[in-house]
């Protein structure tokens, strides 16, 4: 079948968007793979970016770093976030839509805003920066997301069978533990998933609260960038792609399958 | 006498500035199948709710097997539940769904395996245990749901119009199922529904609840045959009201005054003379002829035939009277009387059969 002039062009138009969003990536992805150290001619296929990786020390401290801060800090989000929806789910108090409101608007607030900010009340509380601080902002920004997804997990949720577990004899915990859990888990689980790329994937927010001993991976990359973007920032940066690629294809999955 | 297994005691229920029950006090006997009847909205499940420990009574006490439960959450009451939407546990099958209330209560597991064997036979669902709650259908999840309460030897069963999602046959099915249940293990049970004819097919007595208020309680007989008031009389069942006035008050027969007739009803104690009466008849008391009563005892108003529709055994007639008011007659459809649209005929009905009630 011919298609019409408008139907050409609407081919070639979404061919295009395509392009534009995929094309920097591919390129990237097929750079560090170049045995030229430019990112200007292909001279020839080579892993030793990659090998080269694993032998900077920086490279791997950053790394462990950004691993640590990620788990850490996913385990506590997806914890707070888990029981702030089942919270808001659950209850009816006084003030509810504001503070609900609330939980959502960090995914709002410019990173830039919430990176100073936390800067600010780190530096007035005199807590130095480090693990502790980057934990703590990655704590923070990570939650509301756990809120948003674990929520769209109860809005299918039927209520009456907490009241069943208990109707049987659960102790309230006993039916969060067993039945409010258990039901809410894809949710659970796909939110921590979301929670750690968001960890592993941040910039900004950690640029202001990490110490200068604690640098994260994406830090890490930041200022090696300066002196010029290397193969060596390609392969490292395929790599977090394709670590948080799966990540996200894992959580798809998990999110799709029981819903 | 033992005491009742649940009182009721004067039991008041708001929410904000809503009044859902209204100051309700009712006895249910040890083993007695009764049923909260109403409209949707009439306080029928919040009362359910607040047996079951959902709710708490604004004001008023709830006593279970003699024992105030007022403190008690719902997870330390001895009663289960079986609920409307069926409320299975999506996560587990139906062996784990009955199995629930004997793991939390921590019974040791052999028992737990008898006693859950032994409820999945009951409702003969046996084959079905390793199935999770998608793969059964409306009715087996009914079934799952009762035997996952009565697994735990409750003292009360609560069913919150458990047959609402079924169709008509296996409703009728599953009330039979339910009565028999009900009879083989003397648990008494409290059914809610809007459902008349199910609360006339299944219950012991009947609590017809209107707008938060008890409205009367009764057998079946009672409630259909003798309607404490025009609600009870207009919910359950057909009936024909006609509007009228009490004329002579005796020591215990009222004489009241309708168009074209009079009666003599047992005295109603709060009825007083020259106040306005309701008469109720049903469409089944109600006999059509081609000539007058012979027997002056009966009631017989001249009148014509307006409509007829028919419904299977039986044949609605609608006839109107000399004063515009219409009356159902319900007559045998081998046995209709043979008149036409329009022709002259009489109805006649015995005055016993007719309640007299307050508008």
């Amino acid at each position: 079948m011919r298609l019409s002039f408008a139907g050409r062009l609407g081919a070639v138009y979404a061919a295009l968007i395509y392009l534009f969003l995929y094309l920097p990536i591919a390129i990237l992805i097929l750079y560090s793979f170049n045995k030229s150290k430019l990112n200007a001619v292909w001279t020839g296929f080579t892993v030793d970016w990659y090998l080269k990786l694993f032998h900077n020390s920086d490279v791997l401290e950053a790394m462990n770093t950004t691993l640590i801060v990620a788990a850490v800090s996913t385990l506590a989000s997806t914890m707070i976030g888990t029981l702030a929806a089942v919270g808001m789910y659950r209850y009816h108090f006084r003030g509810k839509t504001a503070l609900d409101a609330m939980l959502y608007l960090p995914i709002v607030i410019p990173e830039i805003v919430m990176g100073i900010s936390m800067l600010a009340f780190f530096a007035q509380l005199k807590i130095p920066l480090g693990y502790l601080t980057l934990i703590a902002a990655h704590i923070t920004f990570s939650v509301p997301f756990v809120v948003v997804v674990v929520k769209a997990r109860l809005a299918g949720f039927d209520k009456s069978i907490e009241e069943a577990a208990m109707d049987l004899g659960a102790t309230p915990w006993q039916t969060f533990v067993k039945v409010t859990l258990p039901v809410i888990a894809p949710g659970v689980i796909a939110s921590a998933l979301l929670a750690f790329t968001l960890s592993v994937d941040d910039v900004i927010i950690s640029f202001f609260v990490a110490g200068p001993t604690s640098p994260t991976l994406p830090l890490k990359i930041f200022s090696m960038v300066k002196f010029g973007v290397s193969p060596e920032i390609n392969a490292l940066s395929t790599l977090m792609l394709m670590v948080t690629l799966l990540i996200v294809v894992i959580a798809e999955r998990i999110r799709l399958r029981k819903s | 006498m033992s005491h009742p297994m649940v009182v009721l005691q004067e039991i008041v229920k708001r929410f904000g500035h809503n009044t859902v029950v209204q100051n309700l006090s009712l006895d249910i006997h040890r083993g007695e199948f009764l049923t909260f009847l109403g409209p949707s909205g009439c306080g029928k499940t919040t009362t359910l709710r607040m047996i079951a420990g959902f709710e708490q009574p604004t004001s008023g006490r709830i006593l279970l097997d003699g024992e105030s439960v007022q403190d008690r959450p719902a997870y330390e009451r001895n009663v289960n539940t079986v609920f409307q939407s069926y409320a299975l546990f999506p996560h587990l099958t139906a062996y784990e769904n009955v199995a629930f209330g004997l793991r939390v209560k921590r019974v040791p597991a052999a028992e737990i395996d008898r006693r859950v064997k032994q409820a999945l036979r009951l409702v003969q669902l046996e084959d079905f245990a390793k199935r999770k709650p998608e793969q059964l259908s409306g009715g087996q999840k009914q079934r799952i749901a009762i035997a996952r309460a009565l697994v735990n030897n409750p003292k009360v069963l609560l069913l919150d119009e458990p047959l609402g999602a079924l169709d008509q046959k296996l409703r009728k099915q599953m009330q039979v199922e339910l009565k028999h249940l009900q009879k083989q293990l003397g648990i008494t049970f409290i059914f809610v529904t809007h459902d008349q004819e199910e609360a006339l097919t299944m219950s012991d007595r009947i609590a017809v609840m209107h707008h938060g208020v008890l409205e009367q309680v009764g057998t079946p007989d009672e409630i259909y045959n003798r309607p404490a008031t025009a609600f009870v009389a207009e919910f359950i069942g057909e009936t024909n009201l006609l509007r009228g006035k009490a004329i002579e008050r005796t020591a215990d027969a009222l004489l009241v005054e309708c168009e074209g007739f009079r009666l003599t009803a047992p005295l109603q104690a709060d009825i007083r003379e020259q106040e306005p009466v309701v008469v109720a008849v049903r469409p089944e008391r109600i006999s059509l002829s081609l000539s007058p009563a012979d027997t002056p005892e009966r009631i017989c108003l001249p009148a014509r035939l307006s409509e007829r529709i028919y419904t299977g055994a039986f044949t609605r007639t609608v006839v109107t009277l000399a004063d515009g008011k219409t009356l159902v007659s319900h007559e045998k459809t081998d046995e209709l009387l043979p008149v036409g649209q329009g022709d002259s005929l009489y109805v006649q009905w015995n005055p016993a059969h007719a309640v007299v009630l307050k508008p």
